[in-house]
């Protein structure tokens, strides 16, 4: 059932991009599993969660989504430029990008900080005082957007690889897949923030 | 040598996206300012939707891809979709 | 073909030595060597499994304490499920079989991402070493069942965290996996080979892939979520906080039904690879063996709750589950009916491939069909956790894709090492461990039936009779399985040199050197006409 066929030896684009996109399903649904605990528990303590949600900062909340959009932007700049085979520009975009991640990130710190400060952390008495819902509620908030707070410093050491591999020439006009792969993990972050955002901060 | 038509959005189109979603998601603060009971939930996961299916179209370059991307992107909520109603069958009945 | 091919033979992938020594092997990208590297780990790891569950049988040779205390047993069927679950079925035919011929049957020099194949053994070893870890720090070995169930998993103070995060880790390693082999089919199939010509164990993996894709990252996060409860007391599973421990069994199925199939779509594929081969005939009904996967994979989904008919989840989701239990039974009778199909009228030649094959098919259809008194309610709660329940599993489970393993062991090891093994040892192997394999788990219907639960060290006089001929079914099987092990081993060192094609098969493997050159094959082959395509 064989012929043969001379051997011809090309770069696929395709590759390396369907790799990326299959890792980002399998992230989605890590994230799906705790979306799917966040559900059930809604629908069961939904009055203690929108109490609950009250105590969380919408101003710190928004200010962190619009730090998330812009570094979407910047990032899809940065893509677009080392596409165009500017690296420098891209080199510049990409670190607007890391220092907006990092801004978001001593916000969420700040955040956190003032909410453990309150005695409103998993396992502390104050919380458990207030009932199973304002429990599981911010048992939650922590574990998600902990989660995710992991994933923008897992980002931004990708970010650090990608300078690394412009100044190096590993990442090139030809073969941006690097880059290209590290900006559909930065906005797989910002897609899944704005479901935390929605879901935290925008209940009344 | 493959077709070589990496798609590169403008500028202009880049900055476009972006109040476009700024906008949503001042739309979606503002719903929670009206009583709506049940529904605002719906409406605000409706507006978090489009700007995921935003980020993803455009930023994340699903509009140029391959079908099998978005084919899979799409299965890939339904499948999601149908895990959270199967399981919630049984929490709403018990 | 392939008169000048023989002239000019470049090494085989054996004997291109690209590193010094063990590095070799260490730091190979070579899809075929890290088969291999997965080959040796989990025989080593299957021996510890079978030495577990040895013992387990030989203390329930008699009512009372035998020679284990409860504690001991416990851990014991935990540490035997974890090993055997994780470390071998869920992994096993992909990470093996699947690494080593998968770009081999699609006419690919190798996987997509080969760092990425060697980073995942390695995670695999680390997953494996982590979880076994559980039984040697202080604190004692964890007691939990592989299922951890909540609240227990983060009451017990045995090691749990460990095992918990071992299981992680090797998710993290099968998804790896399961990616490198999704790229790989849609970009490195030869040319000329259309989804439709691809030959059904790489379609058996495709949809396996898939499944350990989607599927795994719900498990991980849920031991995740299982660490976090320990560490933190969030309270997800923990009803003295409001959480709900029904959830957690909803979040550990979904995975861990899909999980049934990442073990058993494989297995199909296996033997629907051998049984056109020994028939000498094409398979039956190749599209509905193809469709039939892809439904088992997407249905097999949505039937997690059959595990939980007793745990009090609401009335509408029993009938739910259970009435797409019995509709993803309906794939897997159609595989049964096209592989018995194909073997009408072949030219059948009985090798050790074909014995495992259609023993395959024995086993595989006692598993099925008791599967299904578990799927329906009624009897569900009749025999839910007894010994009915470990008779049907291990009928799925070890005679499934352990026959289906050791049989592409028989079928692919020519390839593999380019030496033959004496069949009339395998044979006789075969022989001793089908017979035993059946004493050892039918009796456990019949205790089940009976009432004698699962998972207790001790019982009462009227299950004695049973449990002596299983554990005696026990030592029968394994002899039979020292036998094959044996014979392998020293036929990979000394057997007589095996042709390209021994078995006259029609898939690609066949077409190039046993065993291969690095690169797969000489020429890149270029596919004209379906895979089993005997005239
Ligand atoms: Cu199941």
């Amino acid at each position: 059932m064989t012929n043969t066929s001379a051997h011809s030896e090309h770069y696929d684009a395709q590759i390396p991009k369907m790799g990326m996109w299959l890792f980002i399903f399998t992230e989605m649904l890590l994230f799906g599993g705790l979306f799917i605990v966040y559900s059930i528990y809604r629908y069961i303590y939904g009055d203690a969660f929108h109490l609950a949600a009250q105590e969380l900062n919408l101003t710190i909340g928004t200010i962190n989504s619009m730090i998330l959009l812009f570094s979407s932007t910047t990032v899809a700049i940065a893509i677009s430029s080392i596409q165009r085979g500017n690296k420098k520009l891209s080199a510049i975009f990409i670190i607007i990008t890391m220092v907006l991640g990092i801004a978001f990130l001593v916000n969420k710190y700040f955040e956190w900080q003032v909410k453990i400060g309150h005695g409103l952390y998993p396992g502390s008495t104050v919380l458990a005082g207030f009932g199973h819902g304002d429990t599981l509620f911010f048992g939650l908030y922590f574990a998600m957007t902990g989660l995710h707070a992991l994933h923008m410093i897992i980002g931004l050491v990708i970010w650090g690889y990608a300078l690394v591999f412009i100044q190096t020439g590993k990442t090139t006009q030809d073969r941006p897949a690097f880059i290209e792969n590290s900006g559909l993990y930065w906005h797989l972050i910002d897609v899944i923030w704005i479901f935390l955002f929605s879901l935290f901060y925008l209940i009344t | 040598m493959e077709h070589k038509k990496t798609h590169i959005l403008s500028l202009k189109a880049q900055i476009s996206i972006l109040i476009a979603l700024i906008v949503l998601t001042f739309m979606a603060i503002g719903v929670t300012k009206i009583e709506m009971g049940a529904y605002s939930l719906a409406v605000i996961l409706v507006i978090a939707a489009i700007q995921a299916y935003i980020i993803m179209a455009y930023h994340m370059h699903l509009k140029f891809e391959s079908p099998f991307f978005r084919v899979m992107v799409i299965l890939l909520f339904i499948l999601f979709l149908a895990v959270l109603f199967v399981t919630f069958l049984d929490y709403i009945y018990r | 073909m392939s008169e000048s091919i023989h002239e000019t033979k470049e090494p085989s992938y054996l004997e291109v030595k690209s590193h010094k020594g063990i590095w070799n092997w260490l730091l190979t990208t070579d899809h075929k060597r890290i088969g291999l590297m997965y080959l040796y780990a989990m025989i080593t790891f299957f021996g510890v499994g079978v030495i577990l569950g040895l013992m387990m049988k030989l203390e329930l040779i008699a009512p009372g304490k035998t020679i284990m205390s409860a504690q001991t047993y416990n851990s014991f069927f935990t540490l035997h499920g974890i090993i055997m679950i994780f470390l071998i079925v869920v992994p096993g035919l992909p990470a093996v079989f699947g690494n080593f011929f998968l770009p081999i049957l699609i006419g690919a020099k190798d996987v997509a991402f080969p760092k990425l194949n060697l980073l995942s053994w390695y995670v695999y070893m680390l997953g494996a070493v982590v979880a076994l870890s559980s039984q040697f720090l202080s604190g004692g070995a964890p007691d939990t069942g592989w299922t951890f169930y909540a609240p227990y998993s983060f009451k017990t103070s045995t090691n749990m965290l460990p095992a918990v995060l071992g299981a992680f880790i090797l998710g993290f390693s099968s998804i790896l996996t399961g990616l490198n082999f999704i790229v790989t089919m849609h970009r490195l199939r030869a040319k000329g080979m259309t989804w439709m010509k691809m030959p059904l164990f790489p379609w058996a993996l495709y949809g396996t892939a898939w499944i350990q894709l989607l599927a795994t990252p719900i498990v991980g996060i849920t031991l995740l979520m299982v660490v976090a409860e320990r560490t933190l007391q969030i309270g997800f599973f923990d009803p003295a906080l409001g959480g709900d421990p029904i959830l957690y069994q909803h979040l550990f199925w979904i995975y861990s039904h899909p999980a049934v199939y990442i073990m058993i779509l494989p297995a199909m594929g296996v033997v629907s690879e051998i049984l056109p081969t020994f028939a000498q005939k094409t398979i039956f009904g190749y599209k509905a063996i193809v469709i039939s996967t892809i439904a088992i994979a997407f249905v097999g989904y949505f039937v997690w709750g059959h595990h939980m008919f007793t745990s009090g989840m609401s009335g509408v989701a029993l009938y739910i589950f259970s009435l797409l239990t019995f509709l993803v039974a309906i794939p897997s009778a159609i595989k049964v009916f096209n592989w018995i199909a194909t073997l009408y009228r072949g030219s059948i030649r009985l090798e050790t491939p074909f014995y495992w094959a259609a023993s395959f098919i024995f086993v595989f259809m006692i598993g099925g069909l008791s599967g299904l008194v578990l799927g329906s309610l009624a009897t569900d709660v009749y025999v839910h956790d007894t010994h009915f329940v470990v008779a049907h599993f291990h009928y799925i489970v070890f005679g499934g894709v352990g026959f289906a393993f050791i049989g592409a062991m028989h079928y692919w090891f020519p390839k593999m090492y380019g030496r033959m093994y004496d069949a009339s040892w395998a044979n006789i192997g075969w022989l001793f461990f089908f017979i035993g394999f059946n004493f050892l788990y039918m009796p456990m219907f019949y205790l089940g039936i009976l009432g004698m639960p699962r998972r207790y060290f001790d019982y009462v006089d009227k299950f004695h009779n049973g449990n002596i001929v299983s554990t005696i079914g026990s030592w029968v099987m394994v002899f039979g399985l020292v036998v094959i092990v044996a014979n392998l081993i020293k036929s990979a060192r000394s057997g007589p040199l095996a042709d390209d094609n021994p078995w006259n098969g029609k898939t690609l493997e066949w077409a190039t050197s046993s065993p291969p050159p690095l690169e797969n094959f000489e020429i890149e082959p270029v596919v004209t006409e379906g895979p089993y395509e005997y005239k």
